[in-house]
This record gives C-alpha cells, sequence and structure tokens, in this order.
C-alpha cells in the first residue's frame, strides 16, 4: 500500500482516473491525498480529499474531513507545477496527516544499560593507596593529587581491567547549574529528558558491585571547593569500615542486558540482583544494605559498599576543609602533605640537591617552621608552602627571572594560610621574623632584601613590598 | 565563492518558450566565464570538461539541494553595441519544476583552473510580486500566466488578508509579455514584495541587491 498527494486546486480533481490511467505505478489499496494550495484562509495548504484504489484501479472518493497541512520541503518544490502527483514516504506521509508515532516514543523510554561486564586481572590493586577511602590534604604545590592520578596507580598494561573517574569538584556558588551537587553523584531527574539519570559517581560504584574483581577508582580532585559532608552525604551511611565486602563473582549476567524497557525497570531487577547476590559476601558474611533515596520515582537503590570500590580525594586547606572529617575521618584514610619532608623524598630533589634557589626555599619552609614551633604551633602543615611550584612541566627549577617572584609567591601564601587560620594579628611579627631568619642563607641575601639582621624595629615597607603584611591599625 | 541570488522569472521556468534560461547581465563573474573558458582560465566545471559548441560552452552544474548535476550551458550573443551572456538551465528547470516567484541562489568558485557552480532555488514566499516600471505601487504576479501553474481562484481573497486589493486594470513587463492583473501594494516602492504562507506573517519589501 503506498500513499500518493497529488496538487489540484479543482475540487477533489475531477481528471483523477486519468491520472491513475496514465501513472502506472499506482496499485491496488493505494490512497491518493489531494490538496491545493489556493487556499484563501493562508495557513499553509489544504488536504481536500481522500481516494482509496480497489482491484481494476477504481478511485472511490473516501470521507475526509479537509485538513489545513503544512509540506516538506521536498514535496513543495515537487508540487508547484500544475497537476503534480507524488509519492510519499513513511516519515513525509506521518508529517502531513501528523500522524504522532507511538514507536518512537517507546524507543524514548527504553533504558539504556550503563553496566557492562569487564576484563579482570588477577589480584590488580591501585599501586600506593593503603585504604579504599583516600584524602590528601596540603598546601598548594605539595603534590597532592599526583599519587592519585591514573598513571601513577595503574600499570599501563593493565588499561581496560580497571576503572578511573576523575571528578574535579567545582565551587560554583549563587549558580545551580555550575557547581557540582550531591544530587550529580547519585540519582536525579532531568527534566528534559523526563528521565532518571544516574550521577558519574553512583555509575561506577554500581559497575564496581557487579564487577567485584575490577578495581574502581573514584577521584574527587580539589574537593575543598565543597563541603565534602554535604556533597556526599548520600553515601555517608554505607561508606563505613566495617561495612565493605568482598562480594561474590556474578552467577548470571541478567544484570548486563543491555536494555531495560524503564529506568524503573532496571532499579528493580537491580533491587532483586542485590538481594539474591549480595546477601553473603566470599567469606559468607551478611553484606550490609544501605538503600539511596530515589524521591523521583519511588523505588530506592539499594547499595553495598565492595572492597573493589577506592575513593580518592585531594583538597587544599580552607573553610570547607577545615573541620570535615567529624564524620569522613571514621571513615577515609587522611593524609596531611608536609611540604618540605615529601618534597626530599622525590627523585628530584635527589637529582637537584645542590641548586642555591631550591636550598634557599627549603632553608625558608624549615624556618618558618622554626618559628611556628617557637610561638607554639605545630600544625606548620597548614602554614608551610608546597615546593613543587618551582618545579617546571619538564622537570627543571624554574628559570631566573621567576624566581624573585615564586619568593614573593611564597611569602603571599604563608600570609594567606596565616589569615584563614586566624593569625592575622602574626603576620607582621612571622613575616619579619622570617626575612630575619633568611639573612643566613647567601642566595636570599644577594636576590631578594637584605635587612640588619638583629633591628627589633619591623621595616613594614619591607614587609609590603614582599606581600607579607597586614596594617595594624 | 560569490553567491548571487535572484527571483525566478518566466523565462527561466518554461512558461515562455522551451528554452529556459537565467540572462546575465549584472552578474559579472558568470558574464565573465565566457571569456574564462575561451582564455583557458577555466578548463573544468565542477570537475568535468567544458565541450565548445559555436555559441555555447557546455558543462554540468550541481543542483546544492538534492546533489545531482545537471547539464546547463553559456549562452553569447553579441552585436556592435550589446553583448549579452545567458546560463541555459533547461534540465534543472524540469528536474525542480521551476516556477516564476521562486529565489533562485547561484554559487561560484574558482579554485585553480576548476570551476564550481551550482545551484538551487528556494520557495521562501508563497507569492513574490514584482513592480510594474514607471508606476509607483502597482505589481504584478509573474506566475499567475504561466500554463504550468494552477490558476488561483481564492487568490484575490487571500491577498485580501495583506491589505492588497485587485487595481482593476491589466499590465505587461516590456516587449513580448503578457499582460498581468495589476494589485496595488500602499507603501511598497522597491523592486519585488514577498508574500508569506501564512497571514500571520509580515509581507516582505525588497530590492534583487537586497538578498545577497
Amino acid at each position: 500500500m503506498k500513499n500518493w498527494l497529488y496538487k489540484s486546486n479543482e475540487e477533489c480533481a475531477e481528471d483523477i482516473q486519468t491520472l491513475i490511467e496514465t501513472e502506472g505505478t499506482i496499485g491496488n489499496k493505494d490512497i491518493i491525498y489531494i490538496y491545493s494550495d489556493d487556499n484563501p484562509e493562508g495557513e499553509g495548504f489544504l488536504l481536500t480529499c481522500k481516494y482509496s484504489i480497489s482491484i481494476g484501479r477504481q478511485a472511490t472518493l473516501e470521507e475526509f474531513t479537509p485538513l489545513e497541512i503544512d509540506l516538506p520541503y521536498r514535496i513543495l518544490y515537487k508540487t508547484q507545477t500544475h497537476n503534480s502527483l507524488i509519492e510519499l514516504n513513511d516519515f513525509e506521509y506521518k508529517f502531513i496527516l501528523k500522524i504522532n508515532d507511538d514507536t518512537q516514543n517507546e524507543n524514548l523510554e527504553s533504558f539504556e544499560n550503563f553496566l557492562f561486564k569487564l576484563e579482570t586481572e588477577n589480584d590488580l590493586i591501585p599501586t600506593g593507596i593503603a585504604n579504599s577511602i583516600t584524602f590528601n590534604i596540603g598546601q598548594p604545590n605539595t603534590g597532592k593529587s599526583y599519587n592519585f592520578e591514573e598513571s601513577k596507580l595503574f600499570k599501563l598494561e593493565s588499561v581496560n581491567k580497571y576503572k578511573y573517574l576523575k571528578i574535579p569538584v567545582s565551587g560554583g556558588i549563587g549558580n545551580e547549574y555550575k557547581g557540582l551537587q550531591n544530587t550529580d553523584l547519585a540519582i536525579t531527574y532531568d527534566p528534559i529528558k523526563e528521565e532518571l539519570r544516574f550521577g558519574e559517581f553512583l555509575q561506577m560504584l554500581m559497575s564496581a558491585i557487579v564487577n567485584p574483581k575490577v578495581p574502581h577508582v573514584v577521584f574527587l580532585d580539589d574537593f575543598h571547593n565543597q563541603d565534602i559532608s554535604s556533597l556526599l552525604s548520600e553515601y555517608t551511611p554505607l561508606f563505613k569500615g566495617q561495612q565493605k565486602r568482598k562480594i561474590k563473582e556474578l552467577t548470571n549476567n541478567d544484570i548486563f542486558n543491555e536494555e531495560f524497557s524503564s529506568t524503573d525497570e532496571f532499579i528493580k531487577q537491580w533491587n532483586r540482583f542485590i538481594k539474591s547476590h549480595c546477601d553473603k559476601d566470599e567469606d559468607n558474611n551478611d553484606i550490609p544494605v544501605v538503600r539511596l533515596t530515589n524521591r523521583v520515582s519511588g523505588d530506592s537503590l539499594s547499595l553495598v559498599f565492595p572492597s573493589n570500590f577506592y575513593l580518592l580525594g585531594a583538597a587544599n586547606f580552607n573553610e570547607n576543609t577545615l573541620n570535615i572529617f567529624a564524620d569522613w575521618e571514621d571513615r577515609a584514610e587522611v593524609t596531611y602533605k608536609y611540604p618540605v619532608e615529601t618534597f626530599i623524598e622525590s627523585d628530584f630533589y635527589r637529582a637537584n640537591e645542590t641548586d642555591e634557589f631550591l636550598q634557599c626555599c627549603i632553608f625558608m619552609n624549615k624556618k618558618l617552621k622554626e618559628i611556628l614551633e617557637s610561638k607554639g604551633i605545630f600544625d606548620y602543615e597548614r602554614y608551610c608552602f608546597g615546593m613543587w611550584k618551582i618545579v617546571t612541566s619538564n622537570e627543571a627549577i624554574i628559570a631566573d627571572d621567576n624566581k624573585k617572584k615564586t619568593i614573593k609567591f611564597f611569602f603571599g601564601m604563608i600570609k594567606n594560610a596565616l589569615k584563614l587560620n586566624n593569625k592575622n594579628s602574626e603576620i607582621n611579627n612571622i613575616g619579619w621574623e622570617l626575612m630575619q631568619q633568611m639573612q643566613g642563607n647567601e642566595w636570599f641575601k644577594s636576590n631578594i632584601k637584605e635587612v640588619v639582621a638583629t633591628t627589633e624595629v619591623i621595616d613594614y615597607k619591607i614587609l609590603h613590598k614582599h606581600n607579607i603584611y597586614e596594617d595594624e591599625i | 565563492m560569490t553567491q548571487y541570488t535572484i527571483v525566478s522569472d518566466r523565462k527561466m521556468s518554461n512558461c515562455a518558450g522551451a528554452d529556459r534560461y537565467i540572462e546575465l547581465a549584472g552578474i559579472s563573474d558568470f558574464e565573465d566565464l565566457w571569456d574564462l573558458i575561451d582564455t583557458g582560465v577555466i578548463i573544468k566545471i565542477n570537475d568535468s570538461p567544458i565541450t565548445i559548441n559555436g555559441k555555447s560552452r557546455n558543462f554540468k552544474i550541481l543542483d546544492a539541494f538534492n546533489n545531482q548535476k545537471f547539464d546547463a550551458n553559456i549562452g553569447k550573443y553579441d552585436t556592435a553595441t550589446t553583448q549579452k551572456r545567458w546560463l541555459r538551465i533547461g534540465k534543472y528547470s524540469d528536474s525542480v519544476r521551476l516556477t516564476p516567484e521562486q529565489i533562485i541562489i547561484l554559487f561560484m568558485e574558482i579554485r585553480n583552473s576548476n570551476c564550481f557552480i551550482s545551484i538551487k532555488s528556494l520557495t521562501y514566499y508563497k507569492h513574490i510580486f514584482k513592480r510594474i516600471p514607471r508606476e509607483t505601487n502597482v505589481y504584478v504576479l509573474e506566475a499567475s500566466s504561466c500554463e504550468h501553474v494552477d490558476e488561483l481562484v481564492h487568490l484575490d481573497t487571500f491577498l485580501r488578508k495583506f491589505n492588497i486589493f485587485s487595481r482593476g486594470n491589466t499590465y505587461t513587463l516590456g516587449k513580448n509579455s503578457p499582460s498581468y492583473q495589476g494589485y496595488i501594494i500602499e507603501g511598497a516602492t522597491k523592486e519585488f514584495v514577498g508574500i508569506p504562507f501564512s497571514p500571520n506573517l509580515e509581507i516582505v519589501n525588497f530590492n534583487a541587491e537586497d538578498l545577497e
């Protein structure tokens, strides 16, 4: 059965029978629609009549209510001239007669699975990670993120046998679309596609549960941009050390079906899977199940904490990281990066040990530490500055013209750290004391500033010039 | 790349004799094409060689919409006082069922000695009125006297929605032109007036050069 469109401005095209006789391809059961471009009301074109063709190629006029229509451009120009006939394809037919394509809507509703069975490698674990949840906190340029990069955690030949996801945590206060939200990590509702969306973080966790031999690493970089407790609040009840379990190997692959009829169906299947498969772990212990609330469509999502899931985080000290660890101190292994110690352990230091500028920076950090200790401040990792600032991407020490700028930058960092930790009143004192102590370093003395090492009177002008000054009113 | 936009007329669309062509007067790059072919600056058009035949230079023109090629040629008619060039597009015109009052876009680009020429026709407007020279705001519809275009019984009713009324007189467009029903379009001064498909949209008054 074919559909045809015939343009005729005469009422119901009285010449239709002649047309059928000349146009050989019109056959039994075909339908011919007649349209007119002589529509006095305007608004597009007018579909006026409908003929059905019966055996013997006889046209029968069918009952039809005239319909204002729109035409695809191909049809429009192919029927510009007098009495033109054109065969409609399926799409054009539906477009012209305004028939909604139901099959397409069904397709939209189906849910495409994001879980895949991954290749495994025996005993593969990320290198240098002591705990499933590990956070590195420290000043900028202390190499916090370095050990959490993909290339540092896994060997090149293991590619495809692990999963790694780096999420840069952005702030974006004042714009709900900018910053990372806790819902981005869990379940949200997409108002445009009108469907549930599984956050990347959640997808990784679910993938880890169904691929228990494959390490899954999520790295939250710069998470000081947001309050980690709030960001991961939905997962706080799940990620308790004592809830971590080794999941058994899967016995059937139903959860890897490519498509589910709907998101709800997928969630139901997932919950059935957790119930049947994750009741006991490899050592026959019970596995605690925590449900992730799904406000959108009803069924909550059951989750467990698999031993092959790793959550890594790197953050600077700021108001978000000062006291985050009421709940996460318990869940995560938190490492504070001591700028000098971690730097001295590096290969780079060993190779460049004799460099005067490098020694000057280390001297400065060490002196700062001594000054802080003399004032009763022992958490100096919050005040000392990161040493990697002086190293270029080619693993060399920065160029000479940048060195003075960098020293000024370090003074600025110290000032900021003092401010952040409510030591505003100490900025000038510590700054001056450091300036005097630095006279013990030859590079500093000849390149930066020579002050009289003994004077007790603070020269505020010098402090201001070096970016470690706070007015004392 | 150069691009020319023109409004199709009777001559291009099989309403006035079998020779369907675009007059190239004023379309400078296309006017020069003949000489560029004869001096060997252009050897190929749309990657195919040009065949030379007395009064025409034959090549294939590309339909930019359907990506099909059609036979076309450049014709020449020189007298002591005038030099005329035209682009014959018969095959293309038949294929897209070109009618008057459409917008034709010609593209041309010369790369090395290969010249790319393509054409497309658009139906932006339901009708395009053409102004009668030497009248202030009298316009006619060229398609109304083309035998390949359906006669529109309800045309005047439709045009009234845009405040366009029949003048009651007929006019011609130059020598050998059929006579057309004249319409008054208040406030229109430019060469063409485009009438949209829906009365909810506004009419557009434009000159040929405004289209480019």
